[in-house]
């Protein structure tokens, strides 16, 4: 038995492993990097970077791990190899420490993909926000629609609405609603029109209009989701079918209870600990051009009855509160008003490959400057052999 | 606000992702507590208002009412939007679209625009002799030129490419307004609904009661772009959002506008809007600095914003903002001898922004009818 323990670890630490893993790396690069041409970011780094497995049939039909199992894999053989069976001694002092930034590294890697979130605000000028929105997930709210002012959400996540395709359904429930709520038929881009001869609906009819399926965008922040969603009163009274879509002007609404309900299918939402409102947004544009060379934003970080006035531009982020806010982009409402857009970044791990680059060139200076100087060191009597000065 | 999601069950969700089906009936366990509500709530609103961007409400008259048309046989009305005028299905097919829109000025010139057209079905660019060479044909009394590109269509943000599809266009670029009637379509189907569209072009026309036929107007020409008539007594009106008031003898509402609730149009180039936006947009003193700022006035002093008189809209005692000067539009264009009569309504959820603007004789002639359709606003 631990013989086969002493086996078991002898291949998860080896180097045999390790180079398999790296090539593995090396395939999912190349192969990830094919696939966005036509398919787009998003989904090639679902693909190939956030799987445990991937199955491609073209360009070559080929089963690889994906890069979840890959690095998973490679933080366990750099475990094994680089900090339990490693020769412990003076001599590997430095090849530990490069060892201790790899691992965090990786790490940061794992925090990213499982504790980040991203999105952008969208400001007018004068206008105010304490949120920000994602590019890619969805979710669906409930609330209350006779609440004024902060408002209680009930919030269904991305991951338990993408899944209901082909016929698949699921129920939501909460303590406190008065009706159940049953999503299914998700559309990951679709278009809520009135309902023609023309064309099959890809949801039920009602009122009228139906969702129509369309293609995937690659750019995938395009798509715009559909649901289909059936109500029901917990007191056994009234049900209610309803389209939830995307881009939907107004929420869905059902009675139940004594109160309206609301329910929209929108972009993820999350908070961030201070509002920010825009003041003002300006443009350089190259001359004679219409290309702009720079712009920032002027804003006000309010947190706590307090008002701090901050400028955002270009590479000039504001760091706060976990959040980082880049100046992204810029546009115009149609009546003239200028409208800021930020990138919003919430990354714990943010520094982390910083610090990983310092730990490992320190790890880097351990191991080998002693060589180093063990290699001056003997130049001098071998200089002093052959007469060279 | 958002539960904060703890490390070790997001790395357990890691580790068991590949087989976390939660299955057929499920708890929501996200709960969050949001400073406004997502999204006007309009109860029982039907899927024509929830999913169209300027769905005539009850009390509305739709655009299709102030541009009067022959809808060719087999094509579908749709609900019009903030950017289409008519909104049509051609043959019911769902992949055809034909509008007609309307942008204030020269929109970017002719040969801008009909390059930005053939851009969208990959065609190469017209020089402006080729585009001036280009056949024309009626469009609301003025002669269009007559744009026609077969190729992948991108669409306006470029995605979505659809190969084998068609456009037929007319457009009229002026520098007091521009019009654009836009068909695309699978080519099969442009083609065989290219008479139809033609003779739909020529039969559109401004309804009685909204100009001559043949003029094309913008906003500030004195013109009525709206489908309501001038009022000749006060009558009680609404927006979509369920906002209701009374207008005031001689106003005249404007056609639906992005972020507005209700525009009106007065001869002479003023106009006054009710405009919704989420939060606090700014806070009162801030919207009265700007639109004093934006009169040539600069920042009201504290004794000049304190002594402002106060009327109550929608149960709050809000400043009435007066002031006149040279408006500064967006632009950068100068307007001389203008007034400004604003208030804000500013709120937690959103808050509401009531602005009259206008050559200042106007302006002062209209102040009791703004004041009066101040204090008849109400929420539902």
């Amino acid at each position: 038995m631990r013989a086969l323990l002493e086996r078991g670890l002898a291949v998860l630490g080896s180097y045999g492993l390790a180079c398999l893993l790296l090539l593995d790396l090396f395939l999912l690069t190349f192969f990830g990097t094919l696939h966005q041409v036509e398919a787009g970011l998003y989904d090639a780094q679902k693909l190939y970077f956030e799987s445990w497995w991937v199955v491609q049939r073209e360009p070559i039909p080929l089963v690889l791990p994906g890069g979840l199992l890959c690095m998973g894999l490679l933080a366990v053989n750099l475990f094994v190899g680089g900090f339990v069976r490693i020769q412990k001694s003076k001599r590997t002092v430095g090849i530990l420490v490069v060892h201790v930034g790899i691992a965090l590294l990786l790490a940061s890697g794992f925090v990213k993909l499982y504790h980040s979130d991203d999105g952008y605000l969208r400001l007018r000028e004068g206008q105010a926000s304490d949120e920000y929105v994602s590019y890619h997930l969805w979710e669906v709210a409930v609330w209350d629609a006779s609440q004024r002012g902060p408002v209680t959400e009930h919030v269904i996540p991305h991951e338990h609405l993408v899944d209901l395709t082909d016929g698949k359904a699921r129920t939501f429930w909460k303590a406190g609603l008065p009706f159940e709520l049953e999503l299914s038929g998700f559309l990951r881009n679709c278009e809520a029109l009135p309902k023609g001869p023309m064309w099959q609906a890809d949801s039920p009819v009602v009122g009228d209009f139906a969702l129509k399926r369309l293609e995937d965008d690659p750019e995938n922040e395009n798509n715009v989701a559909g649901l289909t969603a059936r109500f029901r009163a917990l007191d056994g009274g009234a049900t209610k079918e309803d389209l939830l879509w995307g881009f939907e002007f107004h929420p869905a609404t059902f009675d139940a209870g004594g109160k309206t309900w609301a329910v929209s299918l929108r972009k993820a939402r999350y908070p961030m600990p201070f509002t920010i409102r825009l003041e003002d947004f300006r443009k350089e544009d190259h001359p004679g051009l219409s290309m702009a060379r720079s712009y920032e934003s002027d804003v006000t970080k309010l947190v706590g009855g307090l008002e701090r006035p901050i400028r955002i531009q270009m590479n000039e982020p504001l760091r706060d509160g976990g959040l980082v806010l880049f100046q992204s982009s810029f546009a115009m409402d149609r009546d003239g008003t200028e409208v800021s857009v930020f990138s919003v970044v919430r990354n714990p791990s943010d520094h982390w490959p910083l610090y990983a680059c310092i730990v490992i060139g320190l790890g880097l200076v351990i191991a080998f400057l002693p060589k180093l100087f063990k290699f001056i060191r003997a130049q001098g009597p071998r200089r002093a052999a052959t007469g060279v000065s | 606000m958002t539960p904060s999601r703890p490390f070790l069950p997001a790395l357990l969700a890691g580790l068991l992702g590949a087989c976390g089906d939660p299955g057929p009936s499920l708890e929501i366990a996200g709960q969050r507590t949001a400073s406004r509500p997502s999204g006007n709530v309009l109860r029982d609103a039907t899927p024509s208002q929830r999913f169209s961007a300027s769905a005539p409400s009850a009390s509305s008259t739709p655009s299709d009412d102030v541009i009067a048309y022959d809808l060719p046989e087999g094509w579908r009305a749709v609900a019009p939007t903030r950017e289409r005028l008519v909104n049509l299905r051609p043959a019911g097919h769902p992949e055809a679209e034909c509008y007609l829109s309307f942008l204030p000025g020269d929109g970017g010139g002719l040969v801008q625009n009909v390059n930005r057209w053939r851009a969208q079905l990959g065609a190469p660019e017209l020089d402006a002799a080729a585009v001036a060479a280009l056949p024309t044909h009626a469009l609301l009394g003025r002669q269009a030129a007559l744009v026609e590109a077969e190729g992948t269509f991108t669409g306006m943000g470029g995605s979505s490419a659809r190969a084998g599809f068609q456009l037929l266009g007319l457009a009229v670029s002026e520098p007091e307004g521009s019009l654009f009637l836009k068909f695309t379509g699978p080519a099969e189907l442009v083609t065989a609904e290219r008479e139809r569209f033609l003779a739909f072009a020529g039969s559109l026309r401004l309804s009685a009661g909204h100009g001559t036929e043949g003029e094309v107007h913008g906003p500030g020409d004195g013109h009525d772009h709206g489908p309501g008539a001038a009022q000749t007594e006060p009558v009680a009106d609404s927006a979509p959002s369920g906002l209701r008031w009374t207008t005031p003898a001689g106003w005249r509402r404007g056609p639906a506008r992005s972020m507005r609730e209700v525009t009106f149009l007065f001869e002479g180039g003023g106009e006054c809007y009710v405009t919704r936006l989420m939060g606090t947009a700014g806070g009162l003193r801030g919207n009265l600095d700007r639109w004093s700022e934006q009169m040539g006035q600069g920042r009201l002093a504290d004794a000049a914003f304190e002594t402002l008189p106060r009327v109550d809209v929608l149960g709050t005692p809000v400043p009435v903002l007066a002031v006149e000067g040279s408006f500064t539009g967006m632009d950068g264009r100068t307007l001389s001898d203008q007034g400004l009569l604003g208030v804000a309504v500013i709120r937690d959820s959103d808050s509401l922004f009531v602005k009259f603007t206008g050559p200042a004789a106007l302006v002062q002639a209209e102040r009791e009818n703004f004041l009066a359709f101040l204090t008849s606003l109400e929420e539902p």
